[in-house]
């Protein structure tokens, strides 16, 4: 591919046109360094993007099914060829997103956006605005040792009106606990703080899920068995974009996955059951539109919330 | 270096951690105590030497050296390690619950005495007074504005609705002890895992509206202890020392952030705990940043849970390469001290249990060490190895570094120097015995001493005046910069309106008031420190003037030290929150119900007035009292050693019994010679406390 084939800019091209496949849409979402980007290369079976244990600071990546190509979109409008094996390059300030088509199971389902970790004090505070639509499914990522925080809580109360998604929360690393009684406690905790902001909650090990490769007991045992049968499960129910007119879907209860702890080691005899997690899809609107982040820089308007 | 891997992973653990490496890295402070102690000696040997008056002088020094716990506090997000931390700091892997879920509300004050064994010697719990709930929520800090968190805004009214959930819950459990308990101290004098968890383990459930069963008595007074003070003995403290453990920030129970927040204003030395998988995230920074601003060199950062880590040998360079470049984009301080570590290890280097360490853990240490521990150093035992990469011994040493310069030489500078005083005027009283009767005035000691009474109202009702006259102006300052607040702050709705109408809502940054503020509070604050100094050089002239007329030549040795100006204390009512958000609580609905620009811009003032207004008489007020009284305070103790030298030298002439009292068992030049060495002696340790210290 080469710059020539871009050399004309399409200045219309957005991401919300860019993403316009009627296909259902993940959204990984949370703190930097919290496993999106390791949970984006094992829903994608391969190392599509770069993992460090500081922030990637990379830009919004959207990534659908096609013959595999890469292009970004700059914060003028301008579309870019670019080298996929070097997207740490693409820096927020410059580039708006990150545009990747590849041959993957999982984008035959659904179309994925690994966006940028919120709390790193190097990103541009716009970079999280109007990316996500009413029909995304939202997966936020939460490290176990310090899950759920007010910088998580406080973003995703802001956020989570943006969709009416079946949003699932994600609780990574979640070996670092190290004992049966941890992982239930926290994991209870997190019940009761999130409770009715998320259909379901997962804990997992995103690390042994990516080493396991063809070692199903090691797949089974990091968690990511349950989220993988969880998301299929949804996205084939997933009946497509709903008009924005469309009529609450009826109440469902969703059935929080199993949690395995005791990650490596024969599976455990007791199994920590968490109680079932209800959730309306019908989401309650926004009680305050999003803030744009120029928040400090003086006057700033905005939307009146509720539209 | 397989060794290394042979050394950890294999049966040949002989993990016996010596004491005395425990107190590696605290070695400035091991340094500090033996300076302490021979000023002690001196000061010991002075009180022998001196008169009554003298000698009560030199008894306050010596229990003001006594006293003296040089402090460090220890803050971080929740569950970034700060409790497994303090417990390594400590040496005592299980002295405070270390838990995977927030335990507790309750800043906690370690008080290390240097001990043969260790042992827990007492423990005081302070009991929340009625008031002390909402003061909570006015002296709050503006964290989550720093740090740009999502609702920043609308955290006052989480904390307000939190704070009454919690007082409301234990209000209903306690019944009618609930009052009666307020403010209450209760001490012990011991303490045990029992009594903290009843004191101040909240538990996990801790704002449901039933009180589960199990839980029992565990955390029956928790919500609402306001501080714990534990004290016991350690052997590898050189030097009493505090450390404050904190219950964390970015917690979404508030209240502990504001409790934290709190903490940071009595602290000169505090630690940052981040967690090396998410190093220096935005409220990291908008910790470090509030801390920085108060006092930006003692910040030290600690980097926890490397063992966590995959690949540290290659990751950490990468964090800490990170880490540096954060603190430079967004100024923070530079010049911070970054240090790698793992309290995990730490504790199980301590508790001698390595052998536990899950396999994960041991790989990345063995990974660590192949760069951490240099090949010289590969015969180190296994547990000295582990303590040394989980980085305490590194952290002590900025830790006790930072305590000896900031906190612990300019103590003893100030007691050596009251103390040269002393031993000045000793040496002329002795002259004066030495004479037989003051010389060459025939002022008499009664007449000395109101003369000196005369001049001691003099100066203090001159400084004070001094000082009532650069708060006015300071005042002024105070009140223009809110004026144009007000001004800039209306007009700026004005614009807003005439662009957007009333249908967007507006919102105004009350940055610009703080810049204002904060300038007007260091110009204050320099301007009382210079005209102290000034008016205590005079009160020194003053005073040698009248030594002179009234005793002659004698006195000429005696060295009147003006005191030591001390800093002003950092404006911390300025990290207050000035809640000018518009987006939320009743702001929003009169926002919706008013019309008309007019109004608008009348009505805006009058409000942002009365919201502005209770932050504004605080700190017009707080700051210049506080700092005043210490100002004033410091002459006070200048002029009242004067009275006390007054007192020795005049009585040594007059009273012929108390001189052979005070001679018993001394040959007179042996006395004298006595006098100049305990004079030498101490204007040496004096000038050893001035080596390193850099001005104010």
């Amino acid at each position: 591919m080469t710059e020539a084939a871009f050399a004309t800019p399409a200045p219309d091209f957005t991401p919300d046109v860019a993403a316009r496949a009627h296909k259902p849409r993940l959204i990984l979402m949370g703190e930097f360094s919290s496993g999106k980007s390791t949970l984006s290369n094992i829903l994608l079976g391969g190392p599509t993007l770069p993992m460090q244990v500081t922030a990637t600071r990379l830009p919004p990546v959207f990534v659908s099914h096609g013959e595999p190509s890469a292009h970004a979109i700059t914060r003028d409008g301008q579309k870019r060829a670019v080298d996929p094996a070097n997207l740490c390059d693409l820096t927020p300030e410059v580039i708006r997103s990150i545009h990747l088509t590849m041959i993957s199971d999982t984008l035959e389902l659904c179309d994925l956006v690994d966006m940028p970790g919120i709390s790193d004090p190097n990103m541009p505070s716009d970079t999280w605005d109007a990316v996500v639509r009413k029909t995304d499914h939202v997966i936020w990522c939460t490290h176990a040792t310090q899950a759920w925080r007010q910088s998580e809580a406080a973003f995703w109360d802001r956020m989570r009106g943006a969709t009416c998604g079946q949003n699932i929360l994600l609780i990574t690393q979640f070996d670092k606990l190290r004992n049966e009684r941890d992982q239930s406690r926290v994991l209870n905790r997190i019940m009761g703080e999130t409770e009715g902001k998320f259909s379901a909650i997962h804990p997992i090990c995103l690390l042994q899920a990516l080493q396991a490769e063809d070692d199903f007991d090691a797949w089974k045992a990091s968690g990511a068995n349950d989220l993988m049968e969880h998301l299929i499960e949804m996205l084939m129910n997933d009946a497509g974009p709903a008009a924005p007119s469309a009529p609450p879907r009826p109440l469902q209860t969703i059935a929080a996955p199993v949690v395995r702890p005791a990650f490596g080691a024969a599976p455990p005899e007791v199994r920590v059951i968490p109680r079932r997690v209800k959730i309306s899809p019908n989401i309650r609107r926004p009680t305050r539109p999003l803030r744009s982040a120029t928040y400090l820089a003086g006057v700033w308007p905005m939307e009146p919330g509720g539209q | 270096m397989n060794q290394i891997a042979h050394s950890i992973q294999a049966e040949r653990l002989d993990p016996l951690l010596a004491q005395s490496r425990l107190g590696a890295g605290l070695e400035p402070l091991a340094a500090f105590a033996e300076r302490s102690r021979a000023l002690d000696a001196s000061l010991k040997a002075l009180e022998r030497l001196a008169g009554d008056a003298a000698a009560r002088a030199v008894q306050k020094l010596r229990a003001e050296l006594g006293r003296f716990e040089p402090a460090v506090t220890v803050l971080g997000q929740v569950k970034s390690g700060k409790t497994t931390l303090v417990n390594a700091l400590a040496g005592w892997s299980d002295l405070l619950p270390a838990d995977v879920n927030p335990w507790t509300s309750v800043v906690t004050s370690l008080h290390l005495i240097p001990g043969a064994q260790r042992k827990e010697i007492g423990a005081r719990f302070q009991m929340m007074k009625a008031d002390e709930w909402d003061r909570l929520l006015t002296k709050g800090g503006r964290l989550g504005e720093l740090a740009q968190r999502a609702d920043a805004g609308g955290e006052l009214e989480k904390i307000r609705q939190q704070i009454e959930m919690m007082r409301d819950k234990s209000r209903r459990r306690l019944g009618k002890r609930f009052e009666l308990l307020l403010g209450q101290e209760h001490e012990y004098g011991y303490f045990d895992r029992n009594l903290l968890e009843r004191y101040i383990c909240l538990g996990d459930d801790f704002l449901s509206q039933t009180d589960s069963a199990a839980a029992g008595k565990q955390g029956w007074f928790a919500d609402i202890t306001r501080s714990a003070d534990l004290y016991l003995h350690c052997q590898s403290m050189p030097f009493a020392m505090c450390i404050r453990d904190t219950p964390g920030v970015n917690d979404t129970f508030l209240m502990r952030e504001q409790i934290s927040i709190a903490a940071v204003r009595d602290s000169r030395v505090c630690v940052v705990v981040l967690s090396a998988h998410q190093a220096l995230t935005s409220v990291d920074m908008g910790l470090i940043r509030m801390i920085s601003n108060l006092n930006a060199r003692d910040v030290i950062i600690f980097v926890n849970r490397v063992d966590e880590l995959q690949n540290p040998s290659v990751q950490i360079p990468e964090i800490a390469r990170s880490i540096r470049e954060t603190l430079a984009a967004h100024q923070g301080p530079t010049e911070a001290e970054i240090i790698f570590g793992s309290a995990y290890w730490a504790n199980k280097a301590q508790s001698e249990t390595i052998e536990d360490l899950t396999r994960a853990s041991a790989a990345a240490l063995v990974n660590w060490a192949e760069t951490a521990i240099p090949d010289q150093d590969l015969d180190l035992s296994p547990a000295e190895m582990v303590w040394r990469l989980s980085g305490l011994p590194a952290l002590n040493r900025a830790i006790a570094s930072r305590m000896v310069s900031s906190l612990c030489e300019p103590h003893l500078r100030r007691i050596a120097s009251a103390a040269v005083m002393i031993a000045g005027s000793l040496q002329a009283a002795h002259t004066v015995r030495v004479a037989g009767s003051h010389t060459d005035t025939s002022r008499s000691l009664p007449q000395i001493t109101q003369m000196l009474g005369v001049l001691i109202r003099q100066q203090t009702l001159a400084l004070t005046r001094d000082l009532a006259g650069i708060t006015a102006a300071y005042h002024d300052r105070v009140d223009r910069a809110h004026a144009s607040f007000l001004e800039r702050a209306t007009h700026s709705l004005v614009t807003h309106l005439e662009h957007h109408g009333e249908e967007v809502v507006w919102e105004y940054d009350p940055a610009g008031l703080r810049i204002l503020l904060k300038s007007a509070h260091s110009v204050y604050a320099a301007r009382a420190q210079v005209a102290a100094v000034a008016r205590y050089r005079t009160a020194v002239e003053e005073v040698a003037e009248l030594l002179y007329t009234s005793f002659g030549d004698c006195v000429e040795g005696i060295e009147l030290a003006p005191p030591v100006a001390p800093d002003a204390p950092a404006p911390v009512s300025l990290a207050q929150t000035i809640v000018l958000d518009f987006n939320d609580g009743w702001w929003r609905s009169w926002w919706r119900r008013t019309r008309g620009y007019q109004a608008f811009s009348e009505r805006f003032h009058a409000m942002i007035l009365a919201e502005t207004q209770g932050f504004m008489a605080t700190f017009k007020t707080v700051p210049p009292s506080d700092f005043n009284a210490l100002l004033e305070g410091a002459l006070k103790d200048f002029l009242d050693q004067c009275r006390e030298i007054v007192a020795e030298i005049g009585n040594s002439g007059k009273d012929k019994d108390q001189v052979q009292r005070l001679g018993v068992g001394t040959e007179v030049a042996g006395r004298k010679r006595m006098i100049e060495t305990l004079l030498t002696d101490l204007r040496d340790q004096v000038a050893l406390t001035q080596k390193d210290v850099t001005s104010p």
